[in-house]
């Protein structure tokens, strides 16, 4: 074997250059599987273990292919951490390398292998080499087989107690078994129930990894080795009749014992973790404990009595009780799930509407990582063609995309609360789905908004029905960019808001440029609004934005603050920038049904214009985002007055130069969503901002163009000492309403 | 783990104390010469930088200059990051968090060069009143705090610690390591206080860890050391005259134990023989010096003196250190004691392998 002859010459060197030697053991030169070798030791002044400045060590090499077995010859070598005895005729292993073998075999040297047993025993004699923050070393070695437990549940290790699953055993030809365990049995599943004790067992200091028992017999000496008792344990509870028998089917199932061992660091400390370890036995509790079952004579029912508990302490009895050990794992819960992930589970209440490409990615990624208790809102059923970018598989075409959402969450993670499923049209939901939808977002503490509908989004805005903070997250047509916004937690900025914002920041911000430009988009349109618009896009942007999304949501939950992201992608380089957009507050005012909602940008450069303009006066145009069917007007931007204008000191005539090809490229810049609005003009020095005779008639004279197009006339005024006026005029009413800003500092 | 770590720089002194968050750097001098390719001392600035884990960090937090000898100062004026004056704080220097220095740093009127200019920064911190400790018998500094203009010896006494004491600021509790100062010390003569060894810092530092014990030492003669023995007997210290790691005074010279270096083995005078009896089990004594031949030299290390020191580790399995010489004197490293909760240990890998083949000059070929 190559491994052992480089070992076997390099233990040749001189000694005083490798630190390690032969043991010229006198026998023939037959060849051999293993080296004896004696190795120095750099020992501290004061070894915490008793390891000696010389150990000798046996190496065996059973392929290149396996770890080489490496053994400390000293018998009365101290059971410290990362040692194995794997027989009791065999002598101490070490656990030498972290990596499996395949990854360190293409690094193996002679050299660094004698090195690192040296470092392993240096590291041992000063308490190095298990760092106090390492997780404690096992107290059995790993096997092969599996048994999967639903979640963890308080109060079940406590002394013994017998449950029963629905088990599942799965496993390839010639591989390991996985044994799932199940308390509700699936469709799939006709065997009965199988009985498992479990028993919480002594506390145990880490150290020594033991030899996994074969037999009841060897359980039983093991766990008396770390003060505990099996067998004892076993006949006090069924004595005392501590265990419900009715939990065992009349079929002779095997007996699975599942225990539970508490480990710590150093013997009187503290219990650091916990062990578990499952035996399945080859014997069923009715043969073991000869339980038989009578007719109870009062109802005459059958109950189930263990006639020969004593039995479990025969010696005989145990040694030919065979056991498969079996590592023991718990099925996911969304805790543990979240522990997984690194992350904090978040409890909270989520209702999520929308559950297409970006949004059933997003849900379960949160969900995975421990993020709410979530409702899912959609009306889809799960189409062919959504396959491409879902999350669910073509098993579930046909199938509503909450429903078969909901079913596939709760086969992930078993949680206590599963994700409840709400089938309708959150636009137009039916009569009882609205009862139930009211119900939903009345209760919800975290509302999203993963429809890519801008209907959704306003309208989720304006829902009176919860005071939760909404997150709407949407990608542009192209499918390489991805917007998030998120209402502060007071709601002063909703999403009708941000949507604003974040359509001023695509007019106005060059960060933005050729954000819902859509030349390379391949879609198709159902609306006219940016978020209108089936994308086709690939899935692996899909899965990317909804990891950010699902990144962005989990931080900014945590923040009492609004924001609006855009998350950029860039095939060229691969490249993920973002952009954050500034907020402000919008100054509201409640005209009639109407509410307008004005940028304070806006107000503070009407004034700055004034300023600059003075002793004329001067205007333009208001650009912003209209409902009709919502009755809003959200103003985020205007535009100064044209070249072919007329500044007077007592009027203003608002040209027209070049002003429609501005507007032109900002509609077509946010795809028609941000649109003339109005006009602003200011009054000269002295005078107040209250609408001059003149300013009334200009609203008279623009309220045909604007009741054209199903909205109101808009004019803002600014004056002297920070005045600021709104003059409205809504369609189908002759009257004008005036209304007072809150002033602002002139500069 | 706290580490001791000593630099191969031929017979000059930088050691380098290692804790969990922090760093304690005694002595700095940067001995090797770049033009020299066949100088086998390590590029200190380099290594030094290295082991702070520069550029993430640029400040150490204690930089002690035992003395101001040009073997363990040379090249600190290039290298620290200096307050006094603007020309020591261009380009990438490192930071000193707290100098700590010997009276003579204040008081010394003849100092040169690198010397010169820390004994500047010294006087700079002092009068500034921060960022520096002073190890002297207080009233030993009030002749130079006389000739300053509105600082007194009073305000500035926090400042200064004398031997026997601990240095404020450092405890086995929240540290991790405290400082026993042994020198600069005075001793009384009837009604005099003569100043002793004013111008070296000896300490003993104790490190939590394994409750291990670092003796360190600059150019102790065999006369302050008697001094030293006896004065920590008579307080009934004798705790503070013991060591796990013993970093040797001037260079294993024969003048740190005795005044005559023996025939073959110097014979340290009672007092020096008592400090060395000291040592635990397994202990480690270090020479920070050129490797030791085994010939009479009149300059050290002197292999009279190793003999002794040998002589004294063979009754405790003690081991003794040369830093030009480890792992090998073809090819000197840092020398890295490790201190671990069994107290100090010192890690002889193997001297063999690639490793060894590409940190040191290839065989002939042709």
């Amino acid at each position: 074997m190559v491994n052992l002859d480089t070992l076997h010459r390099y233990l040749q060197y001189p000694r005083e250059f490798i630190r390690a030697g032969l043991i010229e053991s006198g026998d023939s030169p037959a060849p051999k599987d293993y080296l004896d070798f004696e190795v120095e030791v750099v020992l501290p002044q004061r070894p915490v273990a008793k390891v000696n400045s010389v150990e000798q060590i046996r190496v065996a090499f059973r392929t290149e292919f396996e770890c080489p077995d490496v053994y400390l010859l000293r018998e009365d070598f101290p059971n410290v951490p990362h040692l194995v005895r794997s027989h009791s005729d065999q002598p101490k292993q070490i656990c030498l390398y972290e990596r499996s073998w395949m990854e360190e075999m293409s690094s193996w040297a002679p050299g660094p292998f004698v090195e690192r047993i040296r470092a392993w025993l240096s590291g041992t004699a000063d308490g190095t080499l298990h760092r106090q923050d390492q997780p404690l070393e096992p107290l059995l070695p790993p096997t092969r087989h599996r048994l999967i437990l639903p979640p963890q549940e308080e109060g079940l290790w406590k002394g013994c107690s017998l449950r029963s699953f629905f088990i599942e055993c799965r496993h390839e030809p010639n591989g390991p078994y996985f044994l799932l365990c199940y308390d509700q049995a699936p469709p799939w599943i006709k065997s009965p129930r199988f009985p498992v004790i479990f028993l919480a067992g002594p506390i145990a200091t880490h150290g020594l990894i033991h030899r996994q028992p074969r037999n009841l017999l060897e359980l039983e000496d093991l766990l008396g080795r770390l003060g505990g008792s099996l067998v004892e344990c076993i006949a006090q509870a069924f004595h005392q009749k501590k265990v419900d028998l009715s939990k065992l089917s009349n079929d002779d199932q095997k007996l699975i014992i599942v225990v539970q061992l508490p480990k710590r660091r150093e013997a009187e400390g503290e219990i650091e973790s916990f062990e578990y370890q499952a035996f399945v036995l080859d014997t069923s509790p009715q043969e073991l404990l000869k339980i038989e079952t009578i007719h109870e004579p009062t109802s005459g029912g059958p109950i189930l009595v263990p006639r020969q508990v004593a039995r479990i302490r025969n010696k005989e009895l145990l040694s030919t009780t065979r056991l498969e050990p079996t590592s023991v794992q718990f099925r996911l819960s969304q805790s543990t799930a979240a522990n997984s992930n690194g992350v904090e589970s978040r409890p909270m209440r989520v209702t999520a509407i929308g559950l297409g490409a970006l949004g059933s990615q997003v849900v379960n990624n949160l969900w995975r990582g421990g993020f709410g208790e979530w409702t899912l809102i959609d009306d889809d059923i799960l189409e062919p063609h959504n396959v491409a970018r879902h999350l669910l598989c073509s098993d579930a075409v046909g199938l509503s995309k909450v429903q078969a959402m909901s079913q596939f969450m709760s086969l992930t993670l078993i949680d206590e609360k599963p994700s409840a499923a709400l089938r309708c049209n959150y636009l137009m939901p039916s009569g009882e789905a609205k009862e139930s939808l009211n119900r939903v977002l009345t209760n919800s503490e975290l509302i999203l908004d993963l429809s890519a509908s801008v209907a959704v989004g306003r309208q989720l805005a304006l829902d009176r029905n919860s005071e939760a903070r909404r997150v709407s997250a949407f990608l542009n047509s192209r499918g390489d960019e991805l917007v998030i916004l998120t209402e502060s937690v007071d709601r002063s900025i909703d999403l009708i808001w941000l949507e604003a914002e974040y359509l001023r920041s695509i007019a106005f911000d060059d960060r933005l440029e050729g954000h819902l430009d859509s030349m390379n988009a391949v879609a198709h349109r159902y609306g006219n609004a940016c978020r209108e618009i089936s994308a086709v896009f690939r899935q692996d942007l899909a899965a990317t934005f909804a990891g950010i999304a699902a990144s962005r949501i989990r931080v900014q939950s945590k923040k009492p603050t609004a924001s609006i992201s855009i998350h950029r992608y860039r095939d060229a380089d691969a490249s993920l920038s973002s952009v954050v957009v500034s907020l402000s507050k919008p100054i509201v005012s409640n005209i009639q049904e109407w509410r307008i909602l004005l940028h304070e940008d806006v107000l503070r450069s009407v004034h700055e214009y004034r300023a600059e303009k003075l002793a004329q006066e001067t205007g333009g145009i208001l650009l912003g985002v209209v409902d009709r069917f919502r009755k809003y007007v959200a103003i985020v931007g205007l535009l100064s007055a044209p070249d072919d204008s007329i500044e007077w000191p007592t009027s203003f005539i608002r040209g027209a130069n070049g002003l429609s090809e501005i507007v032109s490229q900002i509609s077509q810049k946010t795809l028609t969503n941000l649109v003339y609005v109005g006009e602003w003009h200011t009054h000269p020095k002295n005078h107040s901002a209250k609408p001059s005779r003149t300013d009334k008639e200009a609203v008279d004279l623009l309220t045909p163009h604007m009741e054209a197009d199903g909205q109101p006339t808009l004019m803002l005024i600014a004056g002297e000492r920070g005045d600021t006026r709104i003059l409205v005029r809504f369609s189908g009413v002759a009257r004008q309403f005036e209304v007072k800003l809150p002033s602002i500092t002139e500069s | 783990m706290p580490k001791i770590t000593f630099y191969p720089l031929g017979n000059a002194d930088t050691t380098l104390i290692t804790l969990d968050q922090k760093f304690l750097l005694f002595d700095f001098a940067a001995m090797r010469d770049p033009a020299d390719k066949h100088d086998r001392r390590i590029d200190l600035p380099s290594a030094v930088r290295e082991d702070i884990g520069w550029p993430k960090r640029k400040e150490i937090d204690v930089v002690a200059f035992t003395h101001l000898d040009n073997d363990h100062v040379r090249g600190a004026s290039d290298f620290f990051h200096l307050e006094h004056a603007a020309k020591y704080q261009i380009g990438d220097r490192v930071k000193i968090r707290e100098l700590w220095v010997p009276a003579a740093a204040i008081t010394d009127e003849n100092s040169e060069d690198d010397a010169r200019v820390i004994r500047q920064e010294a006087r700079h911190r002092l009068r500034q009143g921060t960022g520096i400790r002073v190890f002297s018998r207080p009233a030993q500094l009030k002749a130079w705090f006389d000739k300053q203009d509105g600082i007194t010896l009073e305000s500035r006494r926090h400042l200064i610690t004398d031997a026997g004491q601990l240095v404020p600021g450092w405890s086995k509790e929240n540290e991790g390591l405290e400082f026993f100062v042994h020198s600069p010390f005075g001793e009384r003569d009837g009604d005099v206080v003569l100043d002793r060894n004013q111008n070296s810092l000896v300490f003993q530092a104790v490190f939590k860890t394994g409750e291990t014990r670092f003796m360190l030492s600059a150019d102790t003669t065999w006369e302050n050391w008697d001094r030293i023995v006896q004065i920590t007997r008579l307080k009934k210290n004798d705790g503070r005259l013991e060591w796990d790691v013993f970093k040797l005074p001037h260079h294993c010279s024969y003048l740190s134990l005795s005044h005559e270096k023996g025939k073959t083995e110097t014979t340290p005078v009672p007092n020096v023989q008592a400090l060395l009896d000291k040592g635990a089990l397994r202990s480690i004594v270090i020479s920070t010096s050129w490797p030791i031949e085994d010939t009479d030299q009149s300059q050290p290390p002197h292999i009279e003196a190793k003999r002794c020191y040998k002589r004294v580790l063979s009754k405790t399995s003690g081991t003794f250190l040369t830093t030009m010489e480890e792992p090998t004197c073809i090819a000197p490293k840092r020398l890295v004691i490790q201190i671990t909760h069994g107290g100090a240990r010192h890690d002889s890998g193997s001297g063999i392998g690639s490793g060894a083949v590409v940190s040191t000059v290839a065989p002939r070929v042709g």
